[in-house]
């Protein structure tokens, strides 16, 4: 049974083999027909052989086979089920191994969904995707090989961090890296297009749905990882502008600037070359995210400790790709015919808007986490960069942004008229205006300043739903004398038109939760002993008594709490615990959250302390108001781009339907 | 004496404000008792900033400064809502210099709980932000603050995603006539005359 092992890393060592034949056939076929068309092969084989060892090290884990050194390393015989699965990508090697498998799979993708594309373009963007799989395959199999032995059999494993031992960080890093890998589609068409000269509006059309894909999975892995960090790491936020959180952040941004520009190439033939650009850009950011990650550059909690030695293989990756698909950009982007033209008054301007002011937010971000490390490793300057800085500098960028969205999704393509614009959204905008000036009625924030962020967020929030949903009423011809109709004319509104307004509400829903938490958060944190309570608003907080549980391979200490809202009737009876996990000696506290329907109330209990007049436990308790709509308004985003790809026109094997038709 | 303390500090510390409370206590009495009521903050001493420790007061200042504390009415300690308010905001700035990337708002580690009552104390003492920023900087360097110093080696830091996004609106708007112009207004005077004999022509 252990020769499986030899098994999957024999299969490791024919990915990396198929994946350099995909790449030298392309090159030697100069990039059509003849032995060029092997390429495909390639693809489907590499695919294959990588999923097999992919397959053979959960098994190996789910066997708790400790002759495998990262099985050794992250797992243990006492580990439930779903957390020994999820200890195969809980690891620098066995997330590496995800990262191929999931890249590997979406070059096969190319061959079984492009067969319609013209094959020049599609056999060199498979060529490019083999040498991105050879890259860190290879990278994979020589410096981190999830699959290599011990030579003596340990009895026992050492077990995973038990703060990864959890269901939301189960999915977490599946969902960031179809999203992160996804991109790499995107790099390879925009590399292959940039060889062959040829840019046109079918190109984005094919390359729209891989993007929507990816961004969508994207948005769903950054959601799953803030929502573990608000409940798993008890400090009550959910967004600490970490750098590793940047690392994910920054290809999202770069996917969703992709994702409006493509629109107006495939709908308008313009902005090719930017299009094209930003393809590059947010695949270098998925890269660079994996580069920070794992070069031991940053600390962090999401970090992985792992030497410099694979930190420099990763940068030698990072700058051949990138340098290669950026140099070729220079060279032929210049060629690129410009496209349609546009009034100053259109969609496209507005998009443009878009783009620009979603790239100097992401500038932002990337400066933010890069210049502490530039700084240190120039002038050996230690500095911080943190949450104020952004909400100083990404933020007004981001709500100008904001602003516009609805104004954009009103207008008409080539050139619309403003001013009827700006009439159809008065009421929406001025219903906006209303409710947050109702919402921040009863806010009264440390300065003037505050309060007047908390009005200018609920208004962007309110606009994005309003105005949004004013789109909605416009695509239906909505009239107050003819509901039904309108309602009617509902089902005739294509997904991707749903898909949009999913994803404007979404972000507005968003912005509501992040303005509403950011600011009337409350938090108290005090040593209790049994007995003690602590009031909090008008919440009420009482320790009543300790409870002992072993679970499946921790044991827990919790506390039990009775909660009072202002009336004086009992909520609910938070259980925080502290976890102690015999198999790595370490201990984790587990938050106990009351759910109400928008806001949570989120206890979570420290070490004890011996004190004078016996144990008391640190505890935090907060009070966060509309922290739902935090993880709620992302979900919908992804929905919407979930959506948009179910549309007939979107669909990724359409572009077959449309060349037959 | 002490008797004196030990009834005016718990006073003090069942305030929403013991660190102040608490600070003060070890200025006066070595063994005061510290631990108030209930307050948000019951750990263990401070560790004092060596920098800005004040020198220990003498005999004689003693007196005088017991004469104040007892003047002053007990709820001079406590924080107004306002105070309160800046030093969470100030909490969110600093950063918590044995944690990992977490401000001492967020983390629960003992020397983030000593920086938090530090701060507070500096704020019942009248310090402006600007001061206690100051002040800590001077003691832990420009790691301390997530906030950082607009400075000339931060320019780029600061001013880039600003000027990206000023320089491309700009641009925007210069290039904007040009797609006017070959867009709409495409004819010039002799295409507008070659027409309209065109039009002509044909009538």
């Amino acid at each position: 049974m252990t020769h499986i092992n030899e098994i999957g890393a024999y299969c490791l060592v024919l990915a990396f083999c198929f994946s350099l034949a995909q790449a030298v056939f392309v090159v030697l076929g100069k990039g059509r027909g003849g032995i060029a068309r092997y390429a495909e092969g390639a693809s489907l084989a590499g695919a294959v052989s990588i999923v097999i060892a992919f397959a053979i090290l959960i098994l190996a884990f789910i066997r708790s086979d400790f002759s495998v050194v990262n099985v050794y390393e992250y797992s243990h015989t006492d580990k439930p089920l779903l957390y020994k699965i999820s200890g195969a990508w809980g690891s620098h090697e066995g997330s590496m191994l995800l990262w191929c498998t999931i890249l590997l799979v979406y070059g096969a993708l190319i061959t079984l969904r492009g067969q319609a594309l013209p094959e020049g373009l599609r056999l060199k963007a498979l060529g490019v995707q083999g040498g991105l799989g050879a890259a860190f395959v290879g990278f994979t199999l020589f410096s981190s090989n999830p699959l290599a032995r011990l030579a003596e059999v340990p009895l026992q494993g050492q077990s995973l961090n038990p703060a990864l031992q959890d269901p939301a960080l189960a999915f977490h890093p599946p969902m960031l890296y179809l999203g992160y890998v996804g991109m790499s589609v995107v790099f390879s068409f925009a590399v292959a297009a940039l060889i062959e000269g040829r840019l046109d509006r079918a190109w984005a059309r094919w390359v729209r749905p891989w993007v929507l894909l990816a961004w969508s999975c994207l948005t769903i892995g950054i959601t799953l990882g803030a929502f573990w960090a608000y409940y798993e790491l008890g400090w009550g936020g959910w967004w600490a502008w970490d750098p590793v959180e940047n690392a994910s952040f920054m290809p999202w941004l770069a996917a969703t600037a992709l994702l409006h520009s493509a629109i107006v190439m495939e709908k308008r033939d313009s902005l090719k070359a930017w299009t094209v650009f930003l393809g590059l850009l947010a695949f270098t950011f998925s890269m660079m995210g994996a580069f920070l990650v794992r070069s031991g550059l940053l600390t962090s909690v999401h970090a992985f400790a792992v030497d410099p030695q694979r930190g420099i293989l990763l940068a030698a990756i990072l700058l051949l790709t990138a340098g290669g698909g950026f140099a070729l950009f220079a060279l032929r982007a210049p060629a690129l015919a410009p496209g349609g033209l546009f009034a100053t008054v259109s969609r496209e301007t507005t998009l443009v808007l878009n783009n620009l002011l979603i790239s100097a937010a992401l500038c932002a971000v990337f400066l933010g986490t890069l210049y502490p490390i530039l700084m240190q490793a120039l002038f050996d300057k230690t500095m911080s960069v943190g949450a104020p800085y952004y909400l100083l500098v990404f933020c007004p960028i981001m709500v100008a942004a904001l602003l516009l969205v609805p104004l954009s999704t009103l207008m008409a393509w080539k050139r619309a008229d403003l001013k009827g614009v700006l009439q159809r959204l008065a009421a929406a905008f001025a219903v906006a205006v209303l409710a947050a000036a109702a919402g921040s009625l009863f806010y009264r924030g440390a300065t003037f300043l505050g309060e007047a962020e908390y009005l200018i967020g609920l208004i962007v929030g309110f606009w994005l739903i309003f105005g949004t949903v004013r789109t909605l009423m416009q695509a239906v011809d909505f009239r107050l004398n003819a509901v039904g109709t309108a309602l009617r004319r509902l089902t005739g509104v294509p997904l991707a038109t749903w898909g949009m307004v999913l994803a404007h509400v979404g972000l507005g829903v968003f912005v509501l939760g992040a303005v509403v938490e950011g600011h009337q958060k409350l938090s108290v944190m005090q040593g209790m002993a049994i007995g003690d309570s602590v009031r909090l608003g008008s919440y009420e907080l009482r320790f009543q008594s300790l409870y002992q549980k072993s679970g499946a391979n921790y044991d827990a200490q919790g506390g039990v709490f009775e909660l009072k809202d202002g009336r004086g009737k009992v909520i609910c009876r938070p259980k925080p615990q502290r976890r102690f996990y015999p198999a790595s000696n370490q201990v984790q506290s587990k938050v106990a959250l009351c759910f109400t329907p928008l806001d949570d109330l989120y206890v979570v209990m420290a070490e004890p302390q011996m004190a004078e007049a016996g144990m008391t436990w640190q505890v935090r308790f907060f009070y966060n108001p509309w922290v739902r709509l935090i993880f709620f308004g992302p979900l919908l985003m992804a929905l919407g781009g979930a959506l948009s790809l179910c549309d007939r026109r979107l669909r990724l094997g359409i572009v077959r339907k449309a060349a037959k038709g | 004496m002490k008797r004196l303390l030990s009834r005016t500090f718990p006073l003090v510390g069942s305030g929403p404000l013991v660190g102040s409370g608490a600070r003060k206590s070890i200025a006066f009495a070595s063994h005061g008792t510290m631990r108030g009521g209930g307050g948000l903050e019951t750990g263990p001493p401070p560790s004092r900033r060596k920098s800005v420790a004040p020198p220990p007061p003498q005999a004689g200042e003693y007196k005088v400064l017991l004469l104040i504390c007892l003047l002053l009415p007990c709820h001079a300690f406590a924080a107004t809502p306002r105070e309160e308010a800046r030093a969470r905001q100030l909490f969110t700035e600093v950063r918590c210099v044995q944690c990992q990337s977490e401000s001492i708002a967020d983390s629960d580690a003992r020397i983030a709980g000593d920086m938090r009552r530090e701060i507070r104390a500096d704020i019942a003492d009248g310090k402006s932000d600007a001061q206690i920023r100051k002040a800590l900087l001077a003691h832990y360097g420009d790691y301390v603050l997530f906030r950082p110093r607009f400075s000339l080696s931060n320019l780029l830091l600061w001013l880039t995603p600003p000027l990206i996004a000023l320089a491309g609106g700009g641009w925007l708007w210069a290039t904007r006539r040009k797609s006017v112009e070959s867009d709409v207004c495409a004819l010039s005077a002799e295409e507008e005359k070659k027409l309209h004999d065109l039009l002509k022509k044909r009538d």
